[in-house]
């Protein structure tokens, strides 16, 4: 081997620690949006879901028709370019039936899924948070509760709450909320009311484990007082599993909705909703296929790009949650 | 490890206890006399049926009526269907539902673990992706969409099943696959990943290093250890088969409870909604509670820990 | 040949969501027929690649793509799927290094040795319990007809790992292959496992290949030490040789961090710094940032190894200065 000798000199090290300090050191944040930006799915998803909501908000203020709109001469039209999805048997126009319905269930989605996430991270946190006997009393219920078939309470409180909502409607206070229709108005109540054990017991467990890390304990010997630590500490490092169980709420809650509405539960005729628009299909399907075709791809395509979207989000913030 | 399957237990009966108290409640919310509807009766008959009922007496003492009746198992008459009590209407149409039912578990079970299995050891590869798209077709279309549809292709188009009816086994056929398309597809999802997690195990090493055949390694030693925590979702499969057959029943008008139910609910027939909701639960409750007893004399580590 | 197993110039990759990781550079290792050999390193220096590198069992996204195994006169590289799996459990032994999750939860203790027992060897069923019995007798479990048909939740961590070298043993193996074995136990129970392992050693005469990070297990029980690091052996020695005369920089540092009763005042010594990341190594020395000795060569090229007695040698360009390359 033949090496000049001038090789032996000591190195200077500061070359490689320069090149390591170099190296762009990314945030947690960042990092999660590069994943997520590399998955192709989860990036089509979520260009399908802003899509969405931009067609539900402007769509019926473009559409020449409105929801309740009869079109005498124009029943039972198969799709053509006036009525691109075609018209039922009142004559009533599809596409924008469709459109409305998307407002039903998205509205549905979001408000259900927040009204879940306040209760479950409040419910969950204090539980976690307080530990102890209260911690105990509160996961009892919890176990109580998820013992119930959900669906089961579900139909039982739409039931209940469509008489309850047509007897309020007769107050004053209430008769504003009227024309949403007793329907709408209790599926808020009841799916709001619905899914937030899951969350609950995602903040609780995150809690507890976070609880014994030493930063927490760092941040008491600090002297931070215990809402300071719940919401400057714990709150933040839970934030990663809720945004996913509550992307993932949202087509649970979108199925439940259209669900009751096929089985005749949800909102009142006229106001159009995926599932009852199927239902009404599903009495046509000889004839009229594709009175039961639209709605059926509407709910379909809604509840994939929700859920693609939800498990690329999953495995972007967690990727040891990854498969 | 019977200190657990009775602490089980008890939680079980509460569970009970507090889906009937909340059933009740519920149904008393409603305001007005249950039987108003939309026809208007003359007080006097109205008062007559309330008292047919039970519903004259005061709000606890029909509480402990009905605790008591739900505990001979007995739940009362039919509102709508004059003179036909629950308990029959169970009894008759409860059959033709599990039937479907079980038909579409098994289905989901004999497709649904291979094609989680095929998926795991083809991590990555076309079978897994293939496999894993109709998963996910699986859990996110629903079941009365998936059901229609299928109805409209292979029935009316295609004429190879029946329309509707519940008279042979080819009426079965179709609502048992679109009964089992969710729950195979959740199991064909659980059973991959558990089994993903399973093969790094280090005891799938060790099985290894001792020189087992690779079938032996997985069919053995990973299979079993993968099944086992996917029995814990065994519950809320048969929840889930039994709320789709609700859909199901309807759309191929099978004669079975679930359609019963979405029946009576439409017609307001308040104490079958009770009765039947109450036998749901109690149906969805003991299967769970028979699960956790089977999970636990199948996975051997509980025994110690409980 | 007189030796149980020569690895030549092995070299193994693995494909990573980040990037390639060269986990082996060019390891050269040979084991005499009834030798005990230490193998010392950091974790991710490329020991437990090593061992898994022989028995084939690197995970799939791994892979050997140089070198050559020579194992008890054939070359492994040759040999089929069938073939290895009659030589693992059979002709090489294993010991993982976390015994509490290393045995299946579902299957007994004794269910899971007679099925290595069966595997290799033509023994009826009932024979091969009673020899499963005898096996727990020997590694020290008392009341073994009892505790073989209990599962391993069962057994505390020491006896779990008592069963893994019952079962690494079964078939009287050639060579047995201890990763870490002490280093998830209580150091009471770290003691016992050791000198069952030097009590077996003696026994029952096979070479034993120790993977460990602790210089104080190779310094009880082996003959000869190899020192990796960055996914290459840095030195290669007696046990002696590597306590009395350490060339490399490297083991000069592990020497000096080992607690010792005779260090009087002088303090403990980490080495400073980090082990290398995997994925874009150096073209150099890998042990190049931490190396108070680093020279520009060392940034450049690979040292070479450089033995400098017989059995005892480094991989350092020091070496190179000092045997007068220069």
């Amino acid at each position: 081997m033949d090496i000049p000798g001038e090789l032996f000199r000591p190195f200077n090290k500061e070359i490689i620690i320069k090149a390591e300090t170099e190296k762009v050191s990314l945030t947690y944040w960042h990092d999660v949006w590069r994943r997520l930006r590399r998955n192709k799915v989860a990036m089509a998803s979520m260009a399908c879901i802003i899509l969405l909501f931009l067609i539900a908000i402007l769509g019926p203020i473009l559409s020449p028709y409105s929801y309740s709109d009869q079109i005498r001469g124009d029943e039972s039209q198969w799709p053509s370019w006036k009525h691109w999805m075609g018209t039922d048997p009142l004559g009533r126009d599809m596409l924008i039936r469709i459109l409305y319905g998307a407002r039903i269930s998205l509205s549905i989605g979001v408000v259900a899924t927040l009204v879940n996430l306040v209760i479950g991270v409040i419910y969950g946190g204090i539980s976690g948070y307080f530990g102890g006997k209260l911690d105990q009393i509160m996961m009892r219920v919890i176990d109580v509760i998820y013992g119930i078939p959900l669906m089961l309470y579900v139909i039982l409180l739409s039931v209940v709450l469509r008489p309850l909502m047509n007897e309020l409607f007769k107050m004053p206070a209430f008769s504003f909320f009227k024309s949403a229709g007793a329907g709408l108005i209790g599926m808020y109540i009841t799916l709001a009311l619905s899914y937030w054990i899951t969350t609950a017991r995602i903040v609780r467990g995150q809690i507890l484990s976070l609880k014994e890390q030493e930063f927490i304990t760092a941040a008491k010997a600090l002297g931070a007082n215990g809402f300071r630590i719940l919401t400057r500490h714990l709150i933040p490092n839970c934030i990663g599993p809720i945004i996913v169980t509550t992307m993932l709420l949202i087509p649970d809650a979108i199925f439940t909705e259209s669900f009751l509405s096929f089985i005749g539960l949800g909102v009142d005729a006229p106001v159009p909703s995926w599932g009852s628009l199927a239902s009404e299909g599903l009495g046509g399907i000889r004839s009229y296929f594709y009175m039961l075709l639209f709605p059926s791809l509407a709910i379909s395509i809604t509840m994939l790009v929700f859920n693609l979207f939800g498990d690329g989000l999953r495995d972007a913030l967690d990727p040891r949650m990854r498969k | 490890m019977g200190y657990y399957i009775i602490k089980r237990f008890l939680y079980s009966f509460i569970t009970l206890f507090i889906v009937i108290s909340i059933t009740f409640l519920l149904m008393h919310a409603i305001p007005g006399s249950i039987f108003t509807k939309d026809r208007e009766l003359p007080p006097n008959i109205i008062k007559n049926i309330e008292a047919k009922y039970g519903l004259d007496l005061p709000f606890y003492q029909q509480y402990f009526r009905m605790l008591g009746n739900i505990a001979h198992l007995d739940f009362g008459m039919s509102m709508q269907n004059e003179g036909r009590k629950v308990n029959d209407i169970i009894s008759q149409q409860f059959p033709n539902s599990a039937m479907l039912g079980i038909f579409a578990l098994l289905i989901c079970m004999m497709i649904g673990i291979p094609l989680g299995i095929i998926s795991a050891l083809k991590n990555g590869k076309w079978q897994d992706n293939a496999s894993m798209v109709l998963a996910t077709l699986g859990v996110t279309i629903p079941s009365f969409v998936l059901a229609v549809l299928a109805q409209y292709v292979f029935s009316v188009k295609l004429k190879l099943f029946p329309v509707i009816g519940f008279s042979s086994i080819r009426h079965a056929i179709l609502p048992a696959i679109a009964l089992s398309f969710f729950p195979l597809s959740f199991v064909a999802r659980l059973i991959r990943s558990s089994m993903l997690e399973t093969l790094e195990q280090d005891y799938i090493r060790t099985a290894r290093a001792k020189g087992l055949a690779e079938g032996i390694v997985i069919y053995r030693h990973a299979l079993k250890n993968s099944i086992i925590p996917v029995v814990t979702y065994f519950g809320p499969l048969i929840a889930g088969i039994l709320t789709g057959s609700f859909v199901i029943e309807t759309i191929f008008n099978i004669p079975g409870l679930g359609r019963y139910y979405v029946q009576s609910i439409s017609n307001r027939d308040y104490t079958t909604i009770i009765g039947v909701t109450v036998f749901y639960a109690a149906f969805v409750i003991i299967m769970n509670l028979v699960v956790d007893i089977v999970y636990v004399l199948i996975d051997p580590r509980i025994k110690l820990k409980h | 040949m007189d030796n149980l197993l020569d690895i030549k110039n092995l070299k193994t990759e693995f494909m990573t969501y980040a990037g390639k990781v060269s986990a082996l550079n060019n390891i050269d290792i040979s084991i005499k027929y009834g030798e005990a050999v230490g193998i010392v390193g950091e974790s991710g220096s490329g020991k437990s690649v090593t061992m898994l590198s022989i028995m084939k069992l690197l995970s799939e996204n791994g892979k050997v793509v140089d070198g050559r195994i020579f194992f008890n006169g054939r070359y492994i590289e040759n040999l089929s799927e069938k073939e290895m799996q009659s030589i693992r459990g059979n002709e090489i032994g294993m010991i993982f290094q976390d015994p509490m999750t290393s045995l299946n939860p579902v299957f007994t203790v004794g269910y899971q040795l007679v099925e290595a027992i069966r595997k290799h060897k033509k023994l009826p069923r009932k024979s091969a319990w009673e020899k499963a019995a005898e096996l727990l007798k020997l590694v020290g479990i008392p009341d073994p007809e009892r505790r073989i048909r209990q599962y391993p939740h069962e057994f505390s961590g020491g006896m779990r790992q008592r069963v893994m070298i019952a079962m690494a043993l079964s078939c009287e193996p050639r060579l047995l292959i201890a990763d870490e074995p002490t280093t998830a136990l209580d150091v009471t129970v770290q003691a016992q496992i050791m000198e069952l392992m030097k009590d077996l050693k003696d026994k029952v005469n096979t070479s034993i290949i120790l993977i460990t990070h602790d210089l104080g297990l190779v310094a009880d029980i082996c003959e000869r030490v190899f020192v990796m690091y960055g996914g290459m052996i840095v030195e290669n020695a007696g046990t002696n040789q590597i306590f009395e005369e350490p060339l490399h920089p490297y083991t000069k540092g592990l020497l000096k961090s080992i607690p010792r009763a005779n260090l009087g005042k002088e303090r403990l010594k980490p080495i400073e710094g980090q082990p290398p990341d995997m994925i874009d190594l150096p073209a150099g020395c890998p042990f190049l940032a931490r190396c108070p000795h680093a020279m520009e060569i060392c940034y450049l090229r690979k040292p070479p190894y450089i033995e400098i007695s017989d059995g005892h040698g480094a991989a350092c360009w020091l070496l190179y200065i000092k045997n007068g390359g220069v």
